[in-house]
């Protein structure tokens, strides 16, 4: 039988996610143009400070729009080439725009603490927003219900790591340490390592490059 | 009195600025529509007023669209729901069907077509 590889599973889900936002982003700018056509063609009272107002919004939403595609473009690129320098920063800043989606549907939330400054590791990008992804994502799956991830960035140089830490029930501890063992398994190869911290009652994970030039 | 003549429409979806604007629209119609932003919200809305039509996106935080839709229905068996969303899952719309409500939209919704939807409906 054809299984999809998880890889491959990681792309489908964050295009659904981009997709439910930009569909969104397209209501509302098509509704808001919709009211402004009903004013004008149904005679209603359109003043000039409603008017502003509604397309301060459409350019907001067309906006918001802009930094998705320009996010998800990058997200696509990031297979172009296995191994390169890349910024974590810039790379953190889409993860948690294309996550966006499925936080809020879960009732989570990133708290998310790392300067705008330029963090440059040499690793493979897709698997390091890979990495990123299956931890979050495993998160969001153990634990249903309202609570926040932290997302940090820690060291300089070559001891860069990211961090994500969370709240997570005692009895999943260990479904959740062989799901990182085994997510430490596959991006080895990639130049990334991945360390479980059980510090109670947070589930940290921190994200390291094992050769960082 | 006016109020009371009208179709009222609750219109339940986490996109605020979404659910604000078609309430807008649709009260500018002549409906007496409602917008709401979670299950919270909406079954407040329910036990104050009786609506004629409920709007609920499918992918609400904290509940699912089709699990408030059965809650609604218990609350008044006479509601008529349409589910709306931005996803394209057949599944789910069918899933929706099955569970009682009407019509299963995809957004963006074309507000000529919903209103003839709304109309449809209550005169079936």
């Amino acid at each position: 039988m054809f299984k999809i590889s998880d890889e491959f599973e990681v792309v489908a889900k964050i295009v659904a996610g981009v997709t439910h936002q930009l569909n969104n982003v397209f209501s509302i700018v098509d509704e808001i143009s919709g009211s402004i056509q009903d004013t004008i063609n149904l005679g209603g009272n359109l003043t000039a400070e409603n008017l502003k107002k509604k397309l301060d919004k459409i350019s907001h939403h067309s906006q918001r729009g802009k930094v998705l595609v320009k996010s998800l473009n990058r997200f696509v690129h990031l297979r172009d080439t296995t191994f390169r320098e890349i910024d974590i920063i810039e790379l953190l800043e889409d993860f948690v725009l294309l996550h966006s989606h499925f936080i809020n549907q879960k009732g989570f939330r990133f708290a998310t603490c790392f300067e705008e400054e330029k963090k440059l590791v040499f690793c493979s990008p897709f698997y390091l927003f890979y990495a990123c992804h299956q931890i979050v994502w495993n998160f969001l799956n153990i634990k249903n219900e309202n609570s926040e991830i932290k997302i940090s960035v820690l060291g300089s140089a070559d001891s860069l790591k990211i961090v994500f830490s969370t709240i997570l029930p005692k009895e999943s501890k260990s479904d959740f340490n062989e799901l990182i063992v085994s997510l430490g398994q596959i991006v080895s190869g990639y130049n990334i390592g991945v360390n479980l911290k059980d510090e109670e009652p947070y589930a940290t994970v921190e994200v390291c490059f094992i050769h960082n030039k | 009195m006016e109020q009371e003549l009208k179709i009222k429409i609750l219109i339940v979806d986490d996109e605020v600025e979404l659910a604000e604007i078609l309430e807008e629209r649709l009260n500018f119609r002549g409906f007496y529509a409602k917008s709401v932003v979670d299950h919270i919200q909406a079954i407040r809305e329910a036990e104050k007023t009786k609506y004629d039509v409920a709007l609920i996106d499918v992918k609400l935080k904290g509940m699912n669209g089709i699990e408030l839709m059965k809650l609604l229905l218990e609350m008044n068996p006479e509601l008529k729901v349409i589910l709306f969303t931005g996803h394209g899952s057949e599944g789910e719309g069918k899933r929706g069907l099955e569970s009682g409500a009407v019509r299963y939209l995809f957004k963006p919704i074309d507000l000529e077509k919903l209103i003839s939807e709304i109309n449809d409906i209550l005169k079936s």
